[in-house]
């Protein structure tokens, strides 16, 4: 058996998903938002490498911030590519450096893929804190 | 677009086979036909939900779906993935008018639309307008075809119950 | 029971042939809107989906949160109003004077999406035209980087493909071709033909390829080039993936279409999800000369300083007043953690991401469905709002008109 890989990095393109809003719309940001967001599809060969298969968990790390949601391989993703929904999920890991690129990097994150079993990150770990006074 | 055609004995294979009559129907082969029709839901059948039959009843749902029948109709519909869009809609009021009559195109009086979106999901509300509810029509699967999302379906008419042994 | 009609503010659609039945003032059926629409009118309808009034989370009445609004917005030295993308016409011009009144700035999220395209085209450099034109005339549906199933749900059935006004007797198949340019496999890909993919980020590499501005070869340049050049009426419906792939800069896109301006009608029209994105950045650009990042305070500026991506980041604002917008979802939270010392007022009809980070919360009613008014659609059109049921909240425009009057 081909020995496990511990990282890959992939390049995520974030696409807005119906599912996900509607999710947002009819009950706010619980439960059936976190199913539907905190989702990551990856190529099969990716999938492959890392020793995971539908349903497992990943860490996502990139430069301001990691979640941990559920991977799901898509066929139709090449190697070193992933996609996920947009939300907050997603934006957890994007990031805004208008030195590199005027807008904020929402669509498109570089992030590095590790298996874990940690559990999915809970909504409420991406909502901003604040003190309010 | 629609899930390719089930065959009834491709279905067949995966039930228990005991012609126990729990689920209603006379035999399992009828079972079948009711299934790809979607007239009765897999965890109709008892059998199938022991341990044993673990396979075969993941293996029918994937098969299968989660579409259910809507009442009176040819329409399977999954309603989580139903989006409202329309695009069913849309594209029915444009061919329901259309017909082929003895190899020519030829227009067919005008009635009203059999399909709808309520409350944000597709629904049948006058199916005798649909051309699959008049006998000797074209077939029409344009719907279930331009859906988007996968969610619409749609199956033969009821088989006139089953010649089966 | 009764029924009525309503204009949909679900998204940028704006679908006017929504039929609500209504029964004790709540909606029972809800007629052709699609799940997102349907979903909208019924979270106003849904307590658990409003915001409690609060000040520093403490249940209040809304006099005493407009109050303590006034003292944090009066306080402030550098005051900054956003969002407004889903507001009527009158409630932004409202906003704007509130701005002018406060010498702070005021910016939407077109500042991070949109606003340079709509810039562009409110300047003459891009075409426009109407959804009215596309349906009756367009042969060439051209959507770029958008993904309307998931975004506009009826985008194609009301305003584009599927209600093509002339269509072949043969069947439903209408006159136009419809064409998708995607990083990926969408839903509308698998309903374009031909759907032309290309590598995320290569958009500009393409559209350079088509004017001809680059040497490289892009394959997919040649095929959209020749199919838009065959086109006699082509509209390129510009979504956020190209704008973003683009960094904002609607350059390319202006010479692509100057390009083919002799041969043929090209027009855009970007697919703004906010119900009126289009009506903030035209009355901020009829006031400014700007679409968006505007500044009051010596005299009237515009530019990047003023935008709110950069005051939060260099964390210049001290107090914002978010207007029915929601960006503590919709950007990064490395950005948003920013905002840590500044004072936040929330004006929202539905509980949000910002709302829970907000210091003052003022609920108010849901345009569309709780208050009427005016917006303008994606194409420009304005859109006249009706009102279903009027609800407990007080409306965006008498909120601000209090804080005008206050201030």
């Amino acid at each position: 058996m081909e020995q496990a890989v511990h990282a890959i990095d992939v390049n995520l393109v974030t696409c807005e998903s119906i599912y996900v809003s509607l999710a947002a719309l009819r009950e706010g940001l619980g439960q059936a938002y976190r199913d539907r967001a905190a989702v990551v599809h990856l190529s099969p060969a990716d999938m492959k490498r890392l020793q995971i298969r539908d349903g497992d968990r990943v860490e996502l790390t990139a430069a301001s911030g990691s979640v941990v949601v559920a991977a799901e391989a898509d066929g139709d993703l090449e190697e070193g590519a992933g996609r996920m929904p947009l939300s907050l999920y997603s934006n957890r890991l994007a990031e805004y450096r208008p030195s590199r690129w005027p807008l904020p990097a929402l669509r498109l994150i570089q992030s590095t893929v590790s298996p874990t079993g940690k559990g999915v990150t809970p909504v409420e770990d991406l909502l901003v804190r604040r003190t309010v006074a | 677009m629609p899930r390719k055609d089930l065959q009834p004995l491709q279905i067949y294979r995966l039930l228990p086979r005991t012609n126990c009559k729990l689920c209603g129907c006379p035999t399992c082969y009828a079972f079948a036909f009711n299934l790809i029709s979607r007239s009765r839901r897999v965890e109709d059948c008892p059998e199938l939900l022991k341990d044993e039959f673990g396979e075969s009843f993941r293996a029918l749902k994937k098969m299968l779906g989660e579409g259910e029948r809507i009442a009176g109709s040819d329409h399977v519909l999954d309603r989580s993935r139903c989006t409202g869009c329309g695009d069913c809609v849309a594209v029915c009021i444009r061919a329901l008018t259309t017909i082929t009559k003895n190899g020519r195109l030829a227009q067919r009086a005008a009635v009203p639309p059999p399909l709808k979106v309520m409350d944000g999901r597709l629904q049948v509300v006058e199916w005798s307008s649909c051309k699959r509810a008049v006998p000797g029509l074209d077939i029409c699967n344009l719907c279930a075809e331009k859906c988007p999302f996968s969610a619409l379906d749609l199956v033969k008419p009821e088989e006139p119950d089953q010649e089966d042994s | 029971m009764r029924s009525r009609s309503l204009v949909c503010t679900g998204c940028g659609c704006l679908c006017d042939d929504i039929q609500v039945q209504t029964n004790d003032s709540r909606p029972i059926l809800i007629e052709n809107a699609c799940a997102k629409g349907a979903a909208h009118i019924q979270a106003s309808f849904n307590p658990e989906r409003r915001p409690h009034c609060t000040i520093g989370g403490r249940q209040c009445g809304p006099g005493e949160a407009v109050a303590e609004a006034r003292r944090l917005l009066g306080n402030s030295r550098n005051p900054l109003i956003f969002g407004l993308d889903s507001s009527t016409l009158s409630a932004q011009s409202l906003a704007i004077a509130l701005a002018r009144k406060l010498g702070g700035s005021i910016d939407s999220a077109a500042s991070f999406s949109y606003g340079p395209l709509l810039a562009a085209m409110l300047g003459g450099d891009l075409p426009a035209c109407s959804l009215a034109e596309v349906k009756d005339r367009a042969d060439l549906l051209l959507y770029w980087g958008a993904d309307p199933p998931n975004t506009h749900p009826r985008h194609l059935s009301l305003h584009s493909y599927y209600a093509y006004s002339e269509y072949n007797p043969a069947g439903w198949y209408p006159r136009v071709t419809l064409v998708c340019v995607e990083v990926r496999r969408t839903e509308l890909s698998s309903m374009s033909k031909p759907a032309i993919r290309i590598k995320p980020g290569e958009d500009r590499a393409v559209i350079e390829a088509i004017t001809g501005e680059a040497q490289s070869q892009v394959g997919a340049a040649q095929g959209l080039a020749e199919l838009i050049r065959k086109s006699h009426f082509c509209v390129l419906f510009c979504g956020l993936g190209l704008m973003h792939s683009l960094g904002g800069d609607p350059g390319p896109l202006v010479r692509m279409a100057r390009l083919f301006a002799g041969s043929t009608r090209m027009a855009v029209i970007p697919m703004i999800s906010e119900v009126n994105m289009m009506g903030f950045c035209r009355l901020l650009h009829q006031t400014a000369g700007q679409v968006s990042s505007v500044g009051f305070k010596d005299g009237t500026a515009a530019g990047r300083e003023h935008s709110f991506l950069e005051q939060v980041r260099r964390r210049s604002a001290d107090c914002v007043l978010i207007v029915g917008s929601d960006p503590f979802a919709a950007l990064p939270q490395s950005v948003m953690e920013n905002l840590g010392d500044a004072k936040i007022v929330c004006l929202s009809p539905l509980a949000t991401a910002s709302t829970m980070a907000a210091d003052v919360v003022i609920p108010t009613a849901l345009p569309g469905v709780e208050c009427g008014g005016s917006v303008l659609r994606m194409d420009g059109v304005e859109v006249a709002l009706a009102e279903l049921e009027k609800g407990a909240y007080p409306t965006e425009e008498a909120v601000l008109s209090r804080l005008l009057e206050i201030l």
